[in-house]
This record gives C-alpha cells, sequence and structure tokens, in this order.
C-alpha cells in the first residue's frame, strides 16, 4: 500500500482555506498576533452556571446508596410510610439527622 | 522594606494544546491554541490563519478540550488549569461586532485531601456531551455531568480501582458514559473500560477488559462510530481493541522513539497523525473489511512515515491538508500534507512557523553594538531544534549599501522612468544645493534632471499628478513634466513679497508652501500651479503637514512664536482647531497620519521630545494629547512603508519607529546611533527599503518587522545548555548536547554515530575526545539491548559574536556532562579564559563523585585547554569572583586560586547545603540558591581566606534561578512557578535576627524561571521617565521573558491601589480571581502576593477605553504634584503607565 493512498482524500471542510497561502518566499514566519480580549463588563448569560464539588464522602455516599438498596429490597416502599405514620413524629426517632455536618 | 514590579516583555511561546473546531460561528472553522496561560484564536482562511483575539486566563492550561452540546450550533471549550480552576468557554459575537469571550461555567475542583497522580491530570469528555470526567488524584475519578438546566453543576468523585492511570478516554457510541484506561499494576499495563451510572454516580459495570497489552502503552485513541472501540499506542506497537476484536500490529518504524501525540484526521475515525519526540510524523489508518451482517470492522492497522516536523507537543488537523503542529522545543508550525514527495523525499512540508524561545535554558545580557543597548542571547530549543535567539528591543536595520555624503539636510525617493513600479533616483538636498543619484541596479552615480534647479537646497521634491516631478526650494515650487521620455520645467509658481519659502507640505494634487506667516495652497494640474488660496498666520509657520483626503485634506501646522499646533480644512484653509503646546521650544517637525485606522498628529519639538494627539477627521479636533521624549536633538519625522503598513520614523540622535499595535502607539529603538533623515526606497536592487542619512553617510538598508521585540534566530540542531560572552575575544562560548545514536556492529563492538548534521560536528575546528569508542560503554551488544542506544555527547562552541559562526567544537568524554561555563579572568593573568564545570555519570551512582573543571584558552583562531582540575562531584556553577574561581560542587561551595604555574588551588570551602545549585556574587558576598533549602548568604573573609554564612531564609524553598538585586536584597525563584524577595537584616540586634533572611515579598508569576541576570533590554540612555531601579531579567521554561525591577514605597502604594481598582474593571475570564492566581502557591502552602505588583495587569489599563480609564480615576487615586497631593487625573495615570511600559 503506498503513501498515496494514506493522503488521498483529505478531509475538506472549505476547499477555499489555504488555497491562496503564498509560499513563494519560502517558509514562513507568522508574526502577527492577536489583539488582546480585555473584558471589562460581565457578560450578562442567564444559563452561566456555577461548577461546585459534592461535598459528601466518598464513603459514606457508598454506605448511604447501600443503605437505600438494602431498605429498597428487604422492605417495599408502603412500609415505609406506615413505620413513619406508626412513629407518627419523624423527630421522635433516637436518631436524629446531625446540622452540624463535620463534612462542611 | 523593597519593593517590586515585575512585568512581562515576551509572553510565553510554548505551545501546551490546540484544537480545531467552530468557536466563533456555526460556519468559522477556528484553531485555538493554548500557551499556558493564554488562548488564541485564529480563523483558518484561503490566504492561512488569520489571528483572531488573544485571552490571558489567571492560571496556566493543564487540559483544553473541544466539546459540543447536542442543542448548540457551535463548540464549545473545557479548560482545567494547574490549580484546577474548572471554565467552559465560549466565543461569541457581540453587539457591536467585537468577538467576546463568555464563561458558561466555572468553579474549583480541587479537593482538600488526594494525591495529586504522578502522571498528570487527565481531562476527558464524553463524546455526547453529557459528562466531564477528570482524574486529578490517584484512586478517585471526578465526574461534571453537563446539566443544561441547572443553575449549578454537581461535580462528584468516584473511586477508581485502578491507582496508576496513563490515559482514560470516553468511548463512542455506548449507551451510558463508559471509560476506557490504561492502567499498571505490579504485572505489567492493561486496559479496561467501565461504564458510569450518572444517576447514581458511580461505576456500574466493566463491559470488557484486556490484559498485558504493551508494558510501555500510553495513548489512547477513541475511534468514533460506527465502529468505536479504541487505539492503544505502545512504544513498539498499535493495538486497536473493541472488546471483540483484537488487532495489533508492530511496524518497524515507530520502534526507535515514543509516540507522544496525535490527532485524528477524518472524522470517520480511519486516519490518525502519530507524533513522536524525535519529530517524526506518522499516518495510521484502520483497513477495514464487511463483516456478514454487513457492518464494518477493522481488519487491518498501516503505519507510514510522512516525515519531519518540529517536535509535537500537541497536533490539530485543520483542512485541506493543513495541520498545525505545536511544541515546547521550539517553534510550532504549520504543515501540509501531500501525496507528491518533495525534494526532500517528505510527505509534509513546512508552510509557516511560529516563533518560540521555549524552554530558555541559560541567556547573557550582552551589549553587542555597544550603543548603550542590551541584547539578550538565550539557549533555547531542545534535541534539533535546539537554536541561539538574539532578542533585540528595537528595530533592526541591515545595511546594503552606504555612499559617504556629509551635510544632507534631506533626503526624497523618485521614479523617472515611466509606469515602473519601482524608484530609481535619489535626490539629496544640501545648504544651497541639490544633487540627484540614480539607481542603476546596486551602483549608483550622480546625474541630473532637466528641470531641476540644483544650486539651491530641495525642500522637497517627489512624484505627483499627471505623471510629473514637484521640486520646491527656498525661491518656489518647480513643476517638471516629462514629454517623450524628457524632462523639462512644465510651470512654476514663487510666492510675492520678501519672504522666501520656509516650509511644504505637498500631497499628489496639493501643494502647500509657506513663507514667513502666510501659507499658500496650489493645486498640481497637468502642467500648470494654480493657486486656490491663501491664509495669514498669526506667528511664522514652523512645520507644517498634509494629511489624508488630497482635496479636503486636513493640514497641521506649527507656528513659532507661541508654540501652537492649528488643524486647518482644505480647501479654503478654514482653521478648525488651535491647541496650546506648553514650553518654550518650537515646533520642528509636523506629521499627520493614519495609523490602524485612527488619524494622529505628530509634532515633534527643538528639544527631541514630541507631543501626539488623535485627529477627528472631521472637525479636526485634538484629543488625547501625550509627551513623550525621543532623544535630545530637534527631531525629524517621516512616514514610512513596511510591510503594507504604515509607520513613523524619528529622525534624531536616537533614532525611533512609532508604529501602532493594538491601537497604541509603541516606540521602537533603531539600532543606529544617528540619523538626520530618512525617505523609503523601494529601488529594482533594494526593494522594500529605507535611506538614511547621518552626517557623513547614506545607508541604504531593509528594516525588520515591525514589532518590539526582534528575535533572531541561529539554529545549532542541538541542544544549547550554557552560553557565556568573553568581549576580549570576541566571542561567546555555549555548552551543547548533542544525541547520537550507539550502534552495534558484529563483530567489532560498539560505535557513535551522530544522527543528523549539528553545530559541533560542523564547525570549522573539532577537537577533543574521538568519536568512537565511549568510555564506559560496553563492548559487546548486550543480549537484549535495542539495536542502538542514545548518547549525550557534549561539547563546547566557540562562536563568533559578530556572524554567529561556529568557530570551534571541542568534544568531552562521552560520559562527561557539561553543566557551567563561565568566561573570567583570574589573578594577575592577563588572558581570558572559558572555564569548564562538569560531571561525569556513572548510572549506578546516586549523585555525581567525579567530574572536572577544565580551562580553555581562545587566541588566534586556536582552543587550548589551559588546566584540568579533577573535582569529587558535579560542577552546578561557576563563577569569577574577586580574580579567583568560585565553585559549587554537589553539596560544596569552593573558591579556587588561580596560581602563577597555572593551576587551580583550593582556597576555601563552605558546607552546608543538600545541592549547591546556584550562585551569584557581588562584592565579598556570596549568595547560594540551594536544590531544596531556599537561599543562603556567605560573606567571603579576604583576611582569613574562609566564608561565613551571614544569613539564610530557613523554608523549604526548591530553588531554581537566583540574583542579587542590592546589598541587601535577593530575588529567588523555585519550582513551583513563585518568585519570592528575600533580605538581610544587618540592623537587627539579636544574632539569630540576623541569621535569618526575612521574606519581602512572593509572587506567582505563572511559569518556571530557568535564569536570571541583572539588565534589561531597554537602553540604558533612554529615557525611561519611570522611577525604577535595579531591572533583573528573567527568563522562562516556556519561553517568557520577564522584568523585575525596584520602586520607591510611593510608587509601590499607587500603583497598588490602582492594580486593586483594575482587578475590579477587568473581569477575568473563566472567573479566577486576580488574588488567587498571583498567590505564592506550593505544594505546602499558599500565601496571598505582597510586595509584588503585577506589571501586566497595570499595563492593560492602557487598553481600556476612556470612559473606563475614567471610572478607575474617579475611585479616588492621590498623586504626589510637586510635594501637594491631588487627585490624579486620566492623563496623569497614562503617563505613568506609558512610562512604566517602556522599562521593557
Amino acid at each position: 500500500m503506498s503513501v498515496i493512498e494514506f493522503l488521498k482524500d483529505l478531509p475538506s471542510y472549505d476547499e477555499h482555506n489555504f488555497t491562496l497561502f503564498n509560499t513563494d518566499h519560502g517558509i514562513r514566519n507568522c508574526s502577527k498576533r492577536p489583539s488582546i480580549y480585555l473584558p471589562t463588563k460581565d457578560i450578562d448569560i442567564p444559563s452561566e452556571q456555577i461548577i461546585v464539588t459534592e461535598k459528601t464522602n466518598i464513603l459514606l455516599r457508598y454506605l448511604h446508596q447501600q443503605w437505600e438498596k438494602k431498605n429498597n429490597s428487604t422492605s417495599p416502599k408502603k412500609r415505609d410510610l406506615s413505620s413513619i405514620e406508626q412513629n407518627g413524629d419523624e423527630r421522635n426517632s433516637r436518631k436524629r439527622p446531625r446540622l452540624n455536618s463535620p463534612l462542611n | 522594606m523593597a519593593y517590586h514590579y515585575v512585568v512581562t516583555a515576551q509572553k510565553p511561546t510554548a505551545v501546551t494544546a490546540c484544537i480545531t473546531g467552530n468557536f466563533t460561528s456555526p460556519t468559522d472553522l477556528n484553531l485555538l491554541v493554548a500557551k499556558v496561560s493564554r488562548l488564541e484564536m485564529y480563523l483558518v482562511t484561503p490566504e492561512g490563519l488569520h489571528p483572531m483575539k488573544e485571552v490571558g486566563l489567571y492560571g496556566k492550561v493543564a487540559k483544553m478540550k473541544l466539546f459540543r452540546p447536542p442543542y448548540e450550533n457551535k463548540d464549545l471549550v473545557f479548560i482545567l488549569t494547574a490549580r484546577y480552576n474548572a471554565m467552559i468557554l465560549e466565543w461569541r459575537t457581540g453587539p457591536n461586532g467585537d468577538l467576546e469571550v463568555v464563561t458558561r461555567a466555572h468553579g474549583n475542583v480541587a479537593d482538600r485531601i488526594g494525591k495529586p497522580s504522578e502522571n498528570g491530570i487527565l481531562a476527558v469528555i464524553d463524546p455526547q456531551a453529557r459528562v466531564i470526567g477528570l482524574r486529578l488524584y490517584d484512586g478517585l475519578f471526578k465526574i461534571i455531568p453537563l446539566d443544561k438546566d441547572s443553575t449549578e453543576l454537581k461535580a462528584a468523585s468516584l473511586r477508581l480501582e485502578e491507582l496508576n492511570v496513563y490515559d482514560l478516554e470516553f468511548l463512542h457510541g455506548c449507551a451510558n458514559p463508559t471509560l476506557i484506561l490504561i492502567h499498571q499494576d505490579l504485572n505489567g499495563r492493561h486496559i479496561k473500560t467501565r461504564e458510569i451510572n450518572l444517576r447514581d454516580k458511580e461505576f456500574i459495570k466493566v463491559p470488557w477488559k484486556q490484559d498485558n497489552v504493551e508494558t510501555e502503552a500510553s495513548i489512547l485513541i477513541p475511534v468514533p462510530s460506527p465502529l468505536g472501540g479504541a487505539i492503544v499506542i505502545g512504544q513498539e506497537s498499535i493495538v486497536y481493541h473493541d472488546g471483540q476484536s483484537y488487532i495489533a500490529v508492530s511496524p518497524p518504524q515507530i520502534k526507535m522513539t515514543q509516540i507522544n501525540s496525535y490527532c485524528r484526521v477524518d472524522t470517520r475515525g480511519l486516519r490518525y497523525l502519530l507524533g513522536d519526540i524525535a519529530g517524526r510524523l506518522f499516518m495510521l489508518l484502520l483497513e477495514l473489511y464487511e463483516r456478514a451482517d454487513d457492518t464494518m470492522a477493522v481488519k487491518d492497522l498501516k503505519v507510514e512515515l510522512l516525515g519531519e516536523i518540529p517536535i509535537p507537543e500537541c497536533m490539530t488537523y485543520l483542512d485541506n491538508g493543513v495541520v498545525f503542529i505545536g511544541s515546547r522545543l521550539g517553534d510550532s508550525a504549520l504543515v501540509r500534507l501531500s501525496a507528491a514527495r518533495d525534494d526532500s523525499n517528505q510527505y509534509v512540508k513546512v508552510m509557516e512557523t511560529f516563533t518560540s524561545l521555549s524552554p530558555i535554558v541559560d541567556m547573557c545580557v550582552v551589549d553587542l553594538e555597544r550603543q548603550g543597548q542590551n541584547q539578550l542571547i538565550t539557549c533555547s530549543g531542545a534535541f534539533k531544534m535546539g537554536s541561539l535567539r538574539i532578542i533585540r528591543n528595537g528595530i533592526g536595520i541591515q545595511e546594503q549599501a552606504s555612499i559617504d555624503l556629509p551635510g544632507i539636510k534631506g533626503m526624497w525617493a523618485l521614479t523617472l522612468a515611466q509606469a515602473s513600479p519601482y524608484h530609481d533616483t535619489l535626490v539629496l538636498a544640501f545648504v544651497g544645493q541639490t544633487r540627484v543619484l540614480t539607481l542603476n541596479g546596486e551602483e549608483v552615480e550622480e546625474t541630473e534632471i532637466k528641470g531641476f534647479v540644483s544650486d539651491r537646497q530641495t525642500f522637497f521634491t517627489g512624484n505627483v499628478s499627471h505623471n510629473q516631478l514637484i521640486q520646491v526650494t527656498d525661491e518656489g515650487v518647480r513643476l517638471i513634466a516629462n514629454t517623450d521620455d524628457k524632462w523639462a520645467l512644465a510651470a512654476s509658481w514663487q510666492p510675492g513679497g520678501a519672504r522666501a519659502i520656509s516650509v511644504v507640505a505637498c500631497s499628489n494634487t496639493r501643494v502647500v508652501p509657506a513663507a514667513g506667516n502666510r501659507i499658500f495652497l496650489l493645486a498640481i494640474g497637468d502642467r500648470e500651479l494654480t493657486l486656490l488660496s491663501e491664509v495669514c498666520m498669526e506667528e511664522e509657520v514652523a512645520c507644517l503637514d498634509l494629511g489624508p483626503g488630497d482635496e479636503e485634506a486636513l493640514l497641521g501646522v506649527g507656528l513659532w512664536t507661541d508654540i501652537s499646533v492649528r488643524v486647518l480644512k482644505l480647501p479654503d484653509l478654514r482653521p478648525l482647531h488651535t491647541e496650546k503646546l506648553s514650553g518654550e521650544i518650537i515646533p520642528r517637525s509636523l506629521l499627520i497620519c493614519v495609523l490602524e485606522g485612527v488619524c494622529y498628529l505628530l509634532c515633534a519639538l527643538g528639544d527631541g521630545s514630541m507631543f501626539y494627539f488623535t485627529v477627528d477627521p472631521v472637525t479636526g479636533a485634538l484629543a488625547n494629547r501625550k509627551r513623550v521624549t525621543l532623544g535630545t536633538q530637534p527631531t525629524v519625522l517621516r512616514s514610512f512603508r513596511s510591510l503594507s503598513t504604515t509607520n513613523i520614523f524619528a529622525c534624531s540622535d536616537r533614532p525611533t519607529v512609532i508604529f501602532s499595535s493594538n491601537h497604541k502607539l509603541v516606540f521602537s529603538n533603531v539600532n543606529l546611533k544617528e540619523v538626520t533623515h530618512m525617505c523609503s526606497l523601494n529601488a529594482q536592487a533594494y526593494p522594500d527599503s529605507l535611506a538614511l542619512a547621518t552626517d557623513s553617510t547614506v545607508t541604504i538598508g531593509t528594516i525588520d518587522e515591525i514589532q518590539k521585540l526582534h528575535i533572531r534566530t541561529v539554529p545549532l540542531n542541538e541542544t544549547p545548555r550554557r552560553i557565556a560572552y568573553q568581549e576580549a575575544t570576541q566571542t561567546f562560548g555555549v555548552v551543547t548536547m548533542r544525541v547520537d545514536k550507539l550502534e552495534w556492529t558484529s563483530g567489532s563492538g560498539s560505535t557513535s554515530v551522530s544522527v543528523r548534521g549539528s553545530a559541533s560536528t560542523s564547525a570549522a575546528n573539532i577537537s577533543g575526545a574521538p568519536l568512537a569508542q565511549p568510555k564506559h560503554a560496553p563492548l559487546a551488544q548486550p543480549k537484549h539491548a535495542p539495536a542502538a542506544v542514545d548518547l549525550e555527547i557534549y561539547n563546547l562552541l566557540i562562536i563568533d559574536h559578530h556572524t554567529f559562526e561556529v568557530l570551534h567544537a571541542h568534544q568531552l568524554m562521552a560520559s562527561e556532562f557539561v553543566l557551567s561555563l563561565v568566561s573570567c579572568k583570574l589573578g594577575d593573568d592577563p588572558a581570558h579564559y572559558y572555564a569548564l564545570g562538569t560531571a561525569i555519570l556513572n548510572p549506578e551512582e546516586s549523585e555525581p563523585k567525579q567530574g572536572r573543571i577544565i580551562l580553555f584558552q581562545w587566541s588566534e583562531g586556536k582552543l587550548t585547554q589551559v588546566a584540568e582540575k579533577e573535582i569529587k562531584g558535579a560542577c552546578y556553577t561557576l563563577v569569577e569572583f574577586n580574580g579567583k574561581l568560585l565553585a559549587s560542587i554537589n553539596s560544596t561551595v569552593r573558591l579556587f586560586e588561580w596560581t602563577s604555574d597555572k593551576e587551580l588551588r583550593l582556597e576555601c570551602s563552605h558546607f552546608n547545603n543538600i545541592v549547591a545549585l546556584y550562585l551569584k556574587v557581588k562584592g565579598d558576598f556570596i549568595l547560594i540558591g540551594d536544590l531544596m533549602r531556599s537561599m543562603s548568604l556567605l560573606q567571603y573573609k579576604q583576611m582569613e581566606g574562609s566564608f561565613e554564612e551571614i544569613a539564610r531564609d530557613y523554608s523549604p524553598n526548591w530553588m531554581t534561578a537566583i540574583e542579587i538585586l542590592d546589598d541587601d536584597t535577593f530575588l529567588g525563584a523555585e519550582n513551583s512557578s513563585n518568585l519570592f524577595v528575600c533580605q538581610k537584616d544587618s540592623a537587627a540586634t539579636t544574632d539569630e535576627e540576623r541569621q535569618q533572611m526575612g521574606y519581602m515579598g512572593q509572587f506567582h508569576l505563572g511559569d518556571m524561571v530557568n535564569v536570571m541576570r541583572l539588565g534589561s533590554l531597554v537602553g540604558q540612555h533612554a529615557d525611561t521617565a519611570a522611577p525604577v531601579q535595579n531591572p533583573a531579567t528573567l527568563a522562562t521554561v516556556n519561553g517568557a521573558i520577564c522584568l523585575v525591577v525596584q520602586l520607591s514605597q510611593e510608587l509601590y502604594d499607587f500603583l497598588h491601589q490602582l492594580e486593586e481598582r483594575l482587578t475590579h474593571t477587568i473581569k477575568s475570564v473563566g472567573k479566577i480571581p486576580h488574588a488567587f492566581w498571583r498567590s505564592f502557591n506550593t505544594d505546602i502552602k499558599t500565601e496571598p502576593a505582597e510586595g509584588f505588583i503585577d506589571g501586566d495587569l497595570i499595563e492593560s489599563f492602557l487598553d481600556l477605553s476612556r470612559e473606563k480609564q475614567q471610572e478607575i480615576v474617579q475611585m479616588g487615586l492621590q498623586i504626589d504634584d510637586g510635594g501637594i497631593m491631588r487627585k490624579a487625573t486620566v492623563d496623569d495615570l497614562i503617563k505613568i503607565v506609558e512610562d512604566l511600559t517602556r522599562i521593557h
């Protein structure tokens, strides 16, 4: 297989691109630099997003997931609800959610 | 206390990433190039790459990836910086047609715990843009699901069982995002795929894996659908795997060197370009076959060598066979692939190069032309791309011819031949006479033009409309026309009255002579001159110039006595604007011209200073008045064209080229001592040239490209390591490293063969160790050794300081590495020597145990070894110190005396370092930069002949460069790209305090400094109005050149306030706070920057719009105006900042 087959029909997005590239004077050195972009106003875009890292510890998240899976498989959702109903108020539970989590 | 200002003179040039995409519009094809902390956007056009915008980030780009969400019609960019700031950027055209960069998402993705991966950051984006994956820390994989509708993108870490991951990618065509990765364990390297459940944020299964791929497999290339799967690139083999089929090849071409970069050529993913670390380009082709179920599958992999390219860091396919190759080790390039081979048997041809200084390993600051203007000579690039770069602030004129002619008062180029595009005649004016020179090829001879007066001084001459010539002298205007190839006077005009013509301005159709205080406007007709109007000014006319616009042009006039500039409008010479110039110096030369679309009026005064304004082309109003000092003598302003842009030449005792860059006027020195007059000259033998007159000569020369820093390349084709200048012998000593191949031939043992021609093999003279038989190499080929082994050969090159020709190459032993070089004069010995410090490397030793210091003398074209001293370690640095030779050898600093028997004798030593890498000296003081124990200061006690440790910085800084700024202040750079300043406190009360160097400043430069030298690129005589002192020039691994100067506390406080305001006005792309970027940051601590002003931020004040500048001023900045504090105005600030821009 010759190199010609490797290099035939190279992809073209716009067939005119690079056709007027002047190589008469050998290898050109690019000296033109782009002008500098200096933003002074906040460009308001409604969809600006903040990237945040989930703070939950990777192990805790895993344990939670396992626990949920287990609960979901052993006890159908109905019972979950009924158990809450039976207990009445959630606050009666011995274990209360910690509000001042040590993990931020 | 010490206050410093740090500014970039040359931005980093190393290319760290590049991508092709449709960024600026759905149809534009763009190239996006990342150069450390800067992004450059280009448009692909028929003429080539067209630069669009450059964006600075407050962070180093670690990874840059393109993606296109399904709801977008163009590509977005995901960038992750080295300090874990993530951002998603979009380029779009704003309401006023300007390109703007929108930060679509941003946030820091660092974790507080976790071990940063030794293989570096890896970032990948799912081909369907569902999720971004990051491998930042060992054992963790972070995902950022791309959710269009929420205001937060919630990143989550997943546990990754594979600790040692070399590469990872997302596979194409998977229902759930699926990773493929190469990882290593005790048994070798394996590939494994992992499917991600985005909802539960966990890996759910391993669809397929392949244990024990090649042990050096390092790159994964995902193959697009419908094929799917991935290509695994190893050192010797290439594998395609898609879970079912496994196709492996080991093409012999790729075995020699490692492939380090690739790009996909066609969207189907059948062709890829691969680049290796030797700078060779290959193409990989997937051969397909049709399966029974009509689907296509990979049958075979084919690899073909296409040719030589720059050593790549990254590459990207643009269009029609053109590829951009980004490099960190030299110039990047645009190359074209073609099936037709060129003369050198290559299928790839370089079209365009992009100058890069990186990595700068060493440099020297030298005033080569002895004009008080320093040049930098850097050791840049590596391997086949190694070179010396000569960097000069200002513009060079390359002399082509010169004629001795004293007393020139004016000079113009004419075209006498009919319909010729070239000038063929040069008219020179002298006091009381005019001479005409014909340019006949390269010959110049004196001639006459019929109709010209030769016994008077010409004020102006030129080609004008209707194929005529005009000559203006004190007695009048003469129009000379051509009939049947003969020139003759066709019309003339004299001013009435007693006063003769003193100054004149002329365009193609109009001539404006002035006599005394009267100004006349004449129309140039066909063989006639018609007086159109005449005005009388209040004072005598000192200088004048016509702006563009011909019949309705603006006329600028400078007047005597009231020292003012007037703007008049043709055709009726109606006054539009009057501007008083302060002072008593009369205007001597005036110019109106349009640069980058902005009309300027410049007026030079008799004392070498110059005012300049922008001109409203309609109302003639002058605005944005500024003053600058160009020289000390009356200045003549002339405009000229170079490479299709208009520029201004200010002729004076300090010739300056004025040009517009980024819509600001830039003043650039010229490498000539004095120019009194000049004109453009475009003659057949001297195309695109300038004619420049001094007091005694006319020089014809070509001008460098118009830019502030000018860089000339001297290719060496091998790695330069150290450079030293020896003025006495007019030479440079350069230490280079060449890679030879050690080849075993059956029976005859091994021989080393140089791979390609380079500076050390093609030198005029060669001496030293012979090429064959390295000392420590085994005689017989080991059983499993590769067929060829790389051998690093060091050479000392002696290079002529004018021609940069390699006069001599001295080769060292195969295992001897040269680490230091200095030019020195020792003791009473009048000779100048090159001292070389080496280490002899033995792979079994943890640190070198042996080395040499060798002294060479270059005289009368011969290199002689004068002395040699065996040392017990590696000699990292050599410095001349009090006529002795100071060396750092492993952990010690030792002083050697030069005896009368021409021997080096150890005088004293200092031991208190881990590895003493760097030394700087001033007087009796020695500053040591340690590998990991920061800086310490020694004093040499001459009487006792001993060293005493005076002070030390006790922080654990891993040093990369040091410098002594003044007696008490020391600048250090460390390997996390930070700068810091330490000061010794001699006045401290206790010994303990005195022994400790105090921190006086710290700053994150964002680039690793390899070398620091005192001095700057700006000439010592140049008018640096900025009150700064003790400049030090820094060069970095990414090819940047920075300047550090000391400031007064007042200026520091003022600039600090300005800096603070600018951080609010200038919005950071990617929303990284400026304070975060500049904070001193290492593995162990992050502290806010202090004691340094960010000059790059300060200088960007000049790029702001007038309104924004006004806003900053309104926030209340006080300046000291002759002892009284007052509110600063915009012009005060512009003046201060512009002065600061001229220090580099």
